[in-house]
């Protein structure tokens, strides 16, 4: 085990930083100048150079691309603003604050969607794959399925909108969508994300029924389950025991794919609802042409993927003994 | 080392029976035998949903491909600003909202007028359904090809270059997809296009489908290459390897055919997923851009007024669903029919 | 202040079309008739006089109403872009400093919204000499800074020279062109001074190369508050600067708040300009306007005495805010200095017949509708806004008479310079909005007998394209706030021919004998009914010319809580004066 997570992190990183290569050196062919937001008005020709050599945009590629991967090791000095501690992702170039700093800030937001949104996705989603499995082939069954079915046919840029036209501006049941921090004020967090949480989990229901549905079922008819049904185990206990657990693998794996598909994907999801997080933030930094907040968005999103892929695999592997990690 | 795919398709010991099935020849029924083919179209045919979804699947790409001549029937074009040519308080108000209620829907203007452009929007989401399903068609051909072949040299040359696919495979399925979208969309504009110059609307279909095509190969890819790497051990492929069969042949003659099952159903979950991610980028506004007509552009539009005039968005949204529903369905059917012992 | 600099604000926030709910080109009721209860205010043209000695002491005129004590909120989008005077340039993050930096000049506001000129941190408005080439300035005794030390000219004159600096970039840059050797100055950090800035006792005097009747204006921007020698960090500065004014940053996060609370050393009867009625000032960011919007209307907590300085009634709520007598009472409405227009590239639409075409044919009001009707915008027919001294009422090219653009006149036009179906190539900023108005446009020029190429040209790179004086546009979808209240502020960086240069902003490149001589001569009036007149005449003159196509005045809605009491606008800082509220008891 030990030595399977070691070689999955080494490659993890391995990863990591063709990513950040790939990121960094595209970014030069785009067509945009960002050292013209941090000109004034009139911003004439020898203002427009001192603004790159400031934004220390004025060096080679390969140079500026050590710079940064140095920073993350050792921090890094900035003339005149001070020292940028390692890990240090560099200074935006729109708000000239350390870009670590300002995630930091914007990583609880996207965080809150996602867990709150996984509370009910796995809730709904387990506890109607349950139903219908035990209930297989009735109309309980039939109903689930054709739900959560419709539900994975939806889109958070349409559905949330509708969501947000009817419970918040028709009828008032819900708040407009907001971000307040849990250590502020609990239940306006909470209620601030309430309808995010719900439309997203109609949408990711879907999956989760269908799996735990298919894996039950087949689970149910594996020899073990009879063999302890026929030694006289309970119904009840039989399902939580044996059934249950071996069809939580699958589950896992498609929950660690879609944590990282919702904090590495937050856009639409915060575009929809204005929440200012991750996302959002990743739609400023594209505006703005600030490299350093997009390199530093875009590897913490990668890193929110491939760590959810070992952690799947690892947590895997704990559930079911019969998965050998090689 | 590679994840478990968490992907719908066929579990493997699953493909493993049709394998057998096409192996062994269909055992002769009665007097007459029928191919797998025959079978599967024969179990799709009974199932309702299927064809009914089907039957929906159909229509939208016959109102796409002859949304033209149905515009010309209509008398209306999606580019004219009707409610703008108008004076103010016929179809449109001075802050541009419709008139008449339910987004100006009318007799004139079967599914009403598109708030402060004025433009037709029935024939605007017939043209919008056209492009959308072009590009995301195109992006799905593109992916299975790619897909496959990468699948099927990595999975059967293995060795180094198996290993080195798969580690690009893992790197782009690392990558976040949709922040590099919006990030370097313009990088690619850019490579062809200098500053002053406008962007034709083909260049950015092509660009979309160039982006999509670069992050969606690799899933299918690794699944393929997970099924080469199951059926090269088996006695068929062994067999034909002993008989001096060349490459090409033991590929083409005697892997691909049992492929074909997972390739199908990975493709028709892949169309609805382009149509969708397609539009998530016009909602992003990468991508499209007005003045030609788009499905997803225009959902974007109608988040825009959804206060005012929810009607605007309600069309494009409902049909997409429907679409994305009966494709879903229609894949599930098709697998169904392919395998009939699949769970899921 | 600066049109441009706010729309960069703006427009950064607003991604490529991402965040829809920003874009303001949307609002409006659906059904019915429209518009009536969303009526047009009328922009009335400010009157900014120059004051007195005695309307430069402190303290500023009361609010009716008003109570010391309590704390004002604010809800805004985003944060101040630099806190550092020097680097301040953004009509937004000036308005809001206004609660901690002080410059020598500033507006005083009395509690009916009429905004005068003043000394803030100087005696008086200025004192001139040499018909406007040599302005003085004497300090106030005794303002003092956040430690309790003097505000010294020592600090005033090294404000200035620390302008020169390499770090400064985003700031306005008039001082270096007007100051005498201003273009050879490096910055005080060498050990120089700049000679044209001579200090005596109290007294500061500026030596500038030509006459500029309008300096003390200049001198009201933020930009040229003053920073104390002996804690200015140089670039560091930037995220502490130090306060002379009624408040003292006590925390900030950046992109969330800044808390302000009082600042001991202030005292109210040496400030013409603020009169720091609430104990503390707690500013708020990262509020999209529909979310404020939201908060106003369930006025509700802490929002009851909050207010915005760049939030506007959202453009989805405009409809419902408007609609509701009460709340419609808690909304600031202003037209904006701003006016948008598309200058011409005289460079390469030589022929005058040709760009009054483009002027005939425009189509103003699907424009006007497609931004949200006459609630949010006002057409503009000339270059001075309404609000901005020295404009003259006029329309040439029948905007207000035929709104929706008159083609067959336009195509006589064409047929008569010979120019049927000229092309056209028209550069926008991109933006969803204004790929939209690019299709009404190209519509709409097209049925006139152009041949429209539109294209989408990056933010970040916009305005260094349609700045090369080579570039290969003919019209640019582009615009101009003045930096101060004042024809000159408008007119003279952008049209006049000295200011052609790469970078530059005079984007139409039009540089016309007579025009610049009226140019010159309107700067050296220093009666400001007479210069106002002037400055009137060659806004008209330039709209003979056709040089640009005016396009529109937005109308700016500030929404407030029902707790905010004393609200009212500075016309000299474009926005809500935040140093007159107050929080009701």
């Amino acid at each position: 085990m030990f030595r399977f997570l070691i070689r999955r992190v080494l490659g993890a990183l391995v990863i990591l930083l063709i990513i950040s290569a790939v990121t960094f050196f595209l970014f030069y062919a785009i067509p945009r100048d960002p050292a013209r937001m941090a000109c004034g008005k009139v911003c004439p020709d020898d203002l427009l150079a001192q603004v790159r050599a400031n934004l220390g945009i004025a060096d080679p590629m390969p140079v500026q691309y050590w710079h940064w991967l140095e920073g993350i090791f050792v921090g890094r000095d900035y003339t005149g603003v001070g020292h940028c501690n390692a890990p240090c992702l560099g200074y935006s170039f729109a708000n000239n604050q350390p870009v670590f700093e300002t995630l930091k800030g914007d990583i609880p937001t996207t965080i809150s969607l996602a867990i709150g949104a996984a509370f009910f996705f796995l809730i709904i989603g387990i506890g109607t794959g349950m139903v219908a499995a035990v209930k297989q082939g009735t109309f309980l069954d039939k109903a689930a399925s054709s739900f959560s079915l419709i539900g994975s046919s939806m889109q958070i840029y349409f559905v949330g909108y509708i969501a947000m036209f009817l419970l918040v501006s028709q009828l008032h049941l819900l708040d407009q969508p907001s971000y307040t921090p849990f250590t502020d004020s609990p239940v306006a967090w909470a209620s601030g994300l309430l309808l995010p949480w719900l439309v997203l989990s109609i949408i990711f229901t879907a999956n989760y029924t269908r799996m735990t549905r298919s894996q039950l079922v087949e689970q149910l008819s594996e020899d073990y389950v009879r063999t302890a049904r026929a030694k006289g185990l309970s119904r009840r206990s039989v399902f939580f025991r044996f059934a249950w657990r071996g069809a939580m693998g699958p589950i896992v794996t498609i929950f660690g794919i879609d944590m990282g598909t919702l904090i590495g994907g937050a856009i639409i999801t915060e575009s929809t609802f204005s929440i200012q997080g991750l996302g959002l933030r990743a739609v400023r930094a594209v505006t703005d042409s600030d490299l350093p907040m997009l390199l530093g968005l875009t590897m913490i999103a990668a890193a929110g993927i491939v760590f959810a892929n070992i952690i799947v695999d690892a947590v895997y592997a704990l559930i079911d003994p019969r998965i050998r990690l090689a | 080392m590679t994840p478990p795919t968490p992907s719908a398709a066929a579990p493997l010991e699953v493909t493993d029976e049709t394998v057998e099935k096409s192996i062994t020849s269909p055992a002769p029924k009665a007097t007459e035998s029928r191919s797998p083919g025959q079978l599967a179209w024969r179990r799709f045919k009974r199932d309702r949903t299927g064809f009914t979804s089907a039957c929906i699947v159909i229509f939208f790409f016959v109102i796409a491909i002859t949304a033209p001549l149905i515009a010309k029937l209509y008398g209306k074009n999606p580019y004219t600003q009707y409610g703008q040519d108008a004076p103010i308080g016929t179809l449109l108000n001075d802050a541009g909202f419709p008139i008449k209620p339910n987004g100006g829907i009318d007799g004139d203007f079967w599914f009403g007028v598109e708030p402060s452009m004025g433009r037709d929007v029935f024939t605007f989401l017939l043209y919008g359904i056209r492009t959308s399903l072009m590009i995301a068609t195109v992006t799905t051909i593109l992916v299975t090809v790619i897909g496959v072949v990468v699948g099927i040299t990595a999975g059967y040359l293995g060795g180094r270059t198996d290993y080195f696919v798969s580690r690009v495979i893992d790197i782009v399925l690392s990558f976040p997809s949709t922040l590099f979208f919006i990030a370097f969309t313009p990088v690619v504009y850019g490579l062809f296009y200098a500053a002053d110059e406008e962007i034709p609307a083909w260049a950015r279909g092509v660009c979309l489908i160039v982006l999509l095509t670069a992050f969606g190969w690799a899933s299918i890819a690794r699944l393929l290459r997970g099924q080469v790497l199951a059926l090269r051990e088996r006695e068929f492929v062994e067999a034909a390897k002993v008989t001096g069969a060349s490459p090409a042949r033991i590929i083409f003659k005697e892997l691909l055919p049992n492929l074909w099952t997972p390739i199908l159903i990975q493709s028709t979950l892949a169309l609805p997923a382009f149509v969708t991610a397609e539009a998530g980028l016009a909602f992003l506004g990468v991508g499209i851009q007005d003045p030609t007509p788009d499905w997803g552009v225009m959902i974007q539009r109608g988040a825009q007024f959804y206060t005012d005039d929810i009607t605007f968005m309600i069309f494009p949204g409902v049909s997409m669903i429907i679409f994305v529903l009966a494709f879903n369905l229609l894949g599930d059917s098709v697998r169904d029919a392919l395998d009939p012992k699949s769970k899921r | 202040m600066s049109f441009s600099r706010r729309n960069f604000l703006i427009a950064t926030t607003v991604a490529a079309g991402a965040t829809t709910v920003l874009s303001a080109c949307s609002s409006g009721n659906a059904g019915g008739d429209g518009g009536s209860s969303t009526k047009a205010p009328q922009g009335k043209a400010a009157k900014i006089t120059v004051g007195t000695k005695t309307d430069s002491q402190g303290p500023a005129p009361e609010m009716p109403g008003a109570r010391k004590g309590g704390t004002i909120y604010t809800l805004d989008q985003i944060d101040f872009d630099h806190l550092d005077p020097a680097q301040i340039y953004s009509s937004y993050t000036g308005a809001g400093s206004v609660l901690f930096l002080r410059g020598l000049t500033g507006y005083r506001v009395d509690s009916k919204g009429n905004t005068t000129l003043v000394g803030d941190l100087a005696t008086d408005a200025g004192t001139v000499k040499d018909g406007g080439k040599t302005w003085s300035f004497t300090l106030k005794d005794g303002v003092k800074w956040e430690d309790g030390a003097d505000v010294t000219i020592d600090d005033v004159r090294h404000t200035f020279e620390r302008l020169f600096a390499s770090f400064v970039t985003e700031g306005p840059r008039y001082p270096q062109g007007w100051l005498e050797g201003g273009d050879k100055y490096k910055g005080p950090y060498e050990g120089k001074h700049l000679s044209s800035i001579e200090t005596d006792g109290n007294t500061v005097t500026f030596r500038l190369k030509e006459a500029h009747a309008d300096f003390p204006f200049m001198l009201a921007m933020r930009g040229f508050a003053i920073v104390p020698k002996k804690h200015d960090t140089k670039k560091k500065y930037d995220q502490r600067p130090y306060s002379c004014g009624p408040y003292k940053i006590q925390s900030r996060s950046v992109d969330k708040s800044l808390t302000l609370v009082r600042n001991e050393h202030w005292e109210a009867d040496k400030d013409p300009c603020r009169n720091g009625y609430p104990d503390k000032v707690v500013m708020q960011f990262g509020f999209q306007s529909l979310a404020s919007t939201d908060r106003y209307i369930a006025d509700s907590g802490n929002d009851q005495y909050a207010l915005s300085l760049l939030n506007e009634v959202a453009p989805e709520r405009i409809t419902k805010v408007f609609g509701d007598a009460t709340m419609k009472k808690r909304v600031l409405t202003q037209v904006d200095t701003t006016c948008y227009y598309f200058p011409i590239n005289m460079t390469r639409i030589k022929d005058v017949k040709v760009r009054q075409a483009l002027n005939w044919a425009w189509p103003a009001q699907q424009l006007k509708q497609q931004r949200g009707g006459s609630a949010v915008t006002a057409t503009a027919t000339t270059i001075i806004s309404p609000l901005t001294p020295g404009h003259v009422d006029f329309d040439l090219y029948g905007k207000k008479t035929k709104p929706t653009g008159d083609p067959e006149k336009a195509k006589a036009l064409l047929k008569e310079a010979g120019a049927e179906g000229q092309k056209i190539v028209i550069a926008f900023q991109q933006s969803d909005k204004a790929v939209k108005e690019a299709v009404t446009i190209k519509n709409a020029l097209t049925k006139a007998g152009f041949d429209v190429v539109t294209q989408q040209v990056d933010k970040t790179t916009f305005y260094s394209e349609i700045g090369q004086l080579d570039n290969k546009f003919d019209m640019f979808a582009a615009g101009w706030g003045p930096d101060w209240p004042a024809g000159y502020a408008v007119i003279q960086p952008c049209w006049d021919g000295s200011q052609i240069a790469d970078g530059g902003v005079n984007w139409s490149q039009l540089d016309n004998t007579s025009v610049n001589k009226a140019i010159a001569a309107a700067t050296a009036i220093t009666d400001a009914d007479k210069a106002n007149a002037a400055w009137g005449a060659i806004d008209k003159q330039i709209m003979e010319l056709a040089a640009c196509v005016p396009d529109y005045n937005p109308i700016r809605n500030y929404f407030y809580g029902s707790k905010v009491g004393g609200v009212v606008y500075n016309a000299g800082d474009t926005c809500v004066a935040i140093g007159k509220v107050f929080a009701k008891a």
